[in-house]
């Protein structure tokens, strides 16, 4: 198991630029939108952070799946460190999300914003991940039974998805839509470096939590054939 | 400020919040291997070593007793 | 092939066989069935409407599978028969599909009872309600089971399942409302349609992982 944590500062570099720029972007450059005005830009990190959530569960699920198709056990940290880094981009997600509701429409929650309420299905899904893991002594049999668990969450989204659209119609009526149908120039723009640059921090965090976790793992093993 | 750029600024910073509380945790996580490294090179040490120690004290104690 | 279901079988009529003698969990879920109900009638405010009941009875299926789904591995975790099992000659999921079976008759058999209670005690319920129960049976059935031998793995248990199966069970409880209420069912069953065929295939794949090294 390599402890060489090569993408790391390369990510961690890229995230700072670009996250950096994108944020000067979203505040300086970007023009207020029409309907909206300035609340609108709340857009430019609420969305690249749960587009983000879902790519490290989608992250997770591969990994997952790779432990299960070749049984190396080096997949299982792999795997379980993407869906931390999920969930607390998931719970970013539903805070951003949240402050948009209110700043939108005066509560700090809304049942009709399908989004956030995915978010909330998914992070109690995930949550229950760890519960899984902790709750079940280490080895490849927790490391299968996480995994089975990983990709069961990456189906769900679809379906959760499907599902929220469906409940719509008795749990609340939409009233309000949230974005243009198209985006102007420099708004997609600030869109994609912010896109860029918090997809970068993930990956930073990443990598920086795995080899910290794979360090972890070889000092106990050191302290084990030690003692 | 107005209250949507209030609420808009609180939001930016609360990612940037959560990113150097991890950089908080990480750097106890950090303290905390160092500190196994640190046990585990005394401990390496403290195998290591023995050998040596024991026979100075083995040739020592016949020398005083014959003295005496 | 025939083998296979030969297995499936064999495992199902060993698992209903046992319940008939024991008769501890199927008594169970229609006691707590009928008296979730009854809580129920007593919980909710009097003009509350017919759709709040209905959504209420849904709760009531849900976790009464869960009672359910709690007993299914209960016997072969507590004598280690799971490993026996494991170590048997056949596929891996044939013991999923036989659980799956035994779990499903006793779900019908606990709405067998509960449906015509809920009819009695609220409202009657009409041919989209049943229809969607049994779609809905058939999800639970298929996830419920296979998180059932996840957490009969692991140290919390019971404790374990609950938070397991609620999050995957939202969207049943969807449909199932959806199609109950709704004027219009045909969306909501078929939804249920859905998530019945992608789930059980993929629980139908991944059971073997569950149970073994």
């Amino acid at each position: 198991m390599s402890l060489r944590n090569s993408a790391g500062p390369a990510a961690a570099l890229g995230a700072f630029a670009l996250l950096l720029g994108g944020i000067a972007l979203a505040f300086l450059w970007v023009p207020n939108d029409a309907d909206q005005g300035f609340s609108q830009r709340i857009f430019y990190i609420h969305v690249p952070v749960a587009l983000t959530a879902y790519a490290c569960f989608g992250w997770g699920a591969w990994k997952a799946l790779r432990l299960l198709w070749t049984r190396e056990q080096r997949y299982d940290l792999e795997s379980y460190t993407a869906i931390h880094m999920g969930v607390i981009f998931g719970v970013l997600t539903l805070v951003t999300g949240s402050i948009w509701a209110r700043i939108s429409w005066g509560v700090w929650w809304s049942w009709s914003e399908q989004q956030l309420v995915l978010f909330l299905v998914l992070f109690l899904f995930y949550s229950a991940y760890f519960m899984l893991r902790y709750s079940t002594d280490p080895g490849p049999r927790r490391a299968n039974m996480s995994a089975v668990y990983a990709l069961f969450g990456v189906v769900l989204i679809p379906v959760s998805f499907l599902a929220i659209r469906l409940a719509k119609n008795f749990i609340h009526p939409v009233v309000f839509t949230r974005d243009g149908p198209q985006m102007e120039g420099t708004m997609f723009l600030t869109f994609c470096v912010c896109l860029a640059g918090v997809l970068a921090l993930a990956t930073a965090l990443y990598q920086t939590e795995l080899a910290g976790k794979r360090l972890d793992v070889k000092l106990r093993e050191l302290r084990e054939s030690l003692s | 400020m107005t209250t949507a750029e209030k609420y808009v600024t609180a939001a930016y910073l609360v990612v940037l919040a959560v990113v150097l509380l991890y950089v908080v945790l990480y750097a106890f996580k950090m303290a905390r291997l160092t500190r196994q490294i640190d046990e585990l090179a005394e401990l390496r040490a403290r195998d290591a070593a023995p050998p040596q120690t024991a026979a100075p004290t083995q040739r020592a104690r016949p020398a005083r007793v014959t003295r005496q | 092939m025939s083998a296979y279901f030969g297995d499936v079988a064999a495992l199902a009529r060993k698992d209903l066989l046992l319940e008939l003698r024991a008769r501890d969990t199927v008594p169970a879920m229609l006691l707590f069935v009928v008296s979730a109900l009854v809580v129920f009638r007593f919980s909710l405010p009097t003009e509350a409407s017919d759709l709040a009941a209905t959504g209420l009875l849904w709760i009531a299926v849900v976790f009464t599978a869960l009672l359910g789904l709690t007993r299914a591995f209960a016997a072969e975790r507590d004598q280690r028969l799971l490993d026996g099992l494991v170590l048997a000659p056949c596929d891996r999921s044939a013991i999923w599909l036989a659980k799956g079976t035994s779990v499903l008759a006793f779900l019908v058999l606990a709405e067998a009872i509960a449906l015509p209670a809920f009819a009695l005690f609220f409202s009657p319920i009409g041919w989209e309600t049943v229809a969607a129960f049994a779609l809905a049976d058939l999800g639970i059935a298929a996830v419920g089971t296979l998180l059932a031998a996840m957490a009969a793995a692991s140290r919390a248990r019971e404790l374990l399942l609950p938070l397991l199966f609620l999050p995957l069970v939202i969207p049943i409880v969807v449909g199932g409302v959806g199609a109950s209420v709704e004027p219009d069912p045909g969306r909501y069953l078929a939804f249920l349609g859905l998530y019945d065929l992608v789930f059980a295939i993929l629980a139908w794949a991944s059971f073997e992982y569950v149970v073994t090294e």
